[in-house]
């Protein structure tokens, strides 16, 4: 069995995606289409059946409806008798992040025979899951006052991310923390409250199933010309965590801004 | 052959074992929906397009690119403004076939949706394929789901009449074709379906099967 995935074009090429609300509870109406680089050779006269997998992107909760469309798209032969076959095709949820799978057996015989490529086109009608992550970002003003409460005067100024989190052990080395930037985060709301401003982030449909850190990095205009280093550090929720179908959000991952002055 | 030993694409279809038609029409579709704005129409359209150049192959490997119609026209289209729309397109190898023993390559590499300059929803289509020296054909069927955005019709506008079957129409006028007339007759063929390189209006289509 193979697994294709349509975040890679040397996997999945010609990817495109409709996403059409169909007015009732969170319904959507998904097409997803593509052409999956299978890249099965034959060098004999045996038969060949093989399954592939191609992760489909788009997460869910439920699978109501589906109907999924898979046919040749690249085929070759050296002059033998041959088999290409796209054969029995389903939809399904993965069950631990809830993302859309279409599953295909295809089958291939001749001497020399390819079938370097199928298409697909699948329908389905879905409730989706909307993963997110949210929290606050707390200062003190006289770090930064931001003339109003105007999300754009606030915005620029903080940068918000959720990575990818890995430890990694290199060979007879120490292990260090690798954090691979997956997806920005949005200001969302600013208060300012006496001698503190508060942030309010929000970072929509991040990665599923993958360990995850969120970090602030405070722009330029935090701490003006005071000197000392801003940093902005988590004061709440887990540093690291993973997002799945039956929990697909993480709230109240909060940070502080403070200013360290070496004397 | 009509230009010394090259035969015309005309010839090297009558020459194949299938007479597959060439004057196919495919329904549209529309859906009402409600979003995401600003679309309220979702349209699903099929169209077929050629897999080969339909030629005296030899044995290169053909790479080509083409565009294959479709009948689905926006509603309300002003070409000084590029339509929003959103597709999800894909295509396969329907049919293929040769007149004699021949490796082969026959591929369908890459395949995307449009709106041309009259509004007409269109694929554009990169193809390849690779023969030995046999007459050869292949096609693709291709589907398109767009989202886009059509303006009602207004009530104040007339209606009536009733819609021609313009396949049925197309299929009749095309025998009237000299040249296909010839080369069907010429091959004993005069009875198949006819019809080579026509496009979704009837006419010929310097895209398809050149």
């Amino acid at each position: 069995m193979q697994t294709l995935d349509v975040r890679d074009p040397n996997q999945v090429t010609s990817v495109s995606q409709i996403d059409a609300d169909l007015g009732v509870a969170n319904r959507r109406l998904l097409v997803l289409s593509g052409i999956a680089l299978c890249n099965l050779d034959s060098s004999d006269d045996d038969l060949h059946r093989d399954e592939t997998v191609v992760r489909l992107g788009v997460y869910a909760r439920n699978l109501e409806q589906w109907s999924a469309f898979v046919g040749l798209a690249s085929i070759a032969n050296d002059e033998t008798g041959f088999v290409f076959a796209t054969d029995t095709t389903q939809v399904s949820l993965d069950p631990q992040s809830g993302e859309l799978l279409l599953t295909t057996f295809l089958a291939l015989q001749g001497d020399d025979s390819s079938l370097h490529r199928f298409s697909y086109q699948v329908v389905v009608t879905i409730v989706r899951v909307s993963p997110h992550i949210a929290g606050k970002i707390r200062w003190p003003s006289s770090l930064f006052r931001p003339a109003s409460e105007d999300v754009a005067l606030v915005a620029p100024q903080l940068t918000v991310m959720a990575n990818r989190y890995e430890r990694v052990t290199p060979p007879g080395g120490f292990p260090f923390d690798r954090l691979t930037p997956l997806i920005p985060g949005q200001i969302v709301k600013v208060d300012i409250q006496g001698d503190w401003c508060e942030a309010h982030y929000r970072i929509d449909n991040p990665a599923m199933v993958t360990d995850l850190q969120v970090t602030v990095t405070p722009g330029a205009i935090f701490g003006g010309a005071s000197g000392g280093n801003i940093v902005a550090g988590q004061v709440n929720g887990p540093r690291i965590f993973k997002l799945t179908v039956g929990a697909p959000s993480q709230d109240d991952i909060d940070f502080a801004i403070s200013q360290i002055v070496v004397r | 052959m009509a230009n010394g030993d090259v035969p015309t694409p005309l010839e090297a279809y009558a020459a194949l074992p299938y007479q597959f038609p060439l004057v196919e029409t495919f329904p549209v579709l529309r859906i009402p929906v409600i979003g995401p704005a600003p679309y309220n129409t979702l349209v699903v359209v099929r169209g077929r397009g050629p897999l080969t150049q339909y030629r005296w192959a030899g044995d290169d490997l053909n790479r080509f690119d083409y565009i294959a119609g479709t009948g689905f026209k926006l509603i309300g289209f002003d070409p000084r403004v590029p339509p929003p729309f959103e597709h999800s397109t894909t295509g396969t190898i329907n049919m293929i076939q040769t007149t004699d023993d021949s490796a082969f390559v026959c591929a369908i590499d890459d395949v995307t949706g449009f709106f041309d300059a009259q509004g007409n929803w269109a694929m554009a289509v990169k193809a390849a394929d690779q023969w030995d020296q046999v007459f050869a054909g292949a096609t693709a069927n291709f589907s398109s789901w767009i989202l886009c955005y059509e303006p009602p019709p207004s009530p104040d506008l007339p209606r009536g009449g009733r819609r021609l079957d313009w396949k049925a129409m197309a299929s009749r006028d095309l025998l009237q074709i000299p040249s296909i007339r010839h080369s069907l007759a010429a091959n004993g063929k005069a009875k198949a379906v006819p019809m080579s390189r026509l496009n979704h209006t009837g006419a010929v289509d310097s895209n398809c099967g050149s």
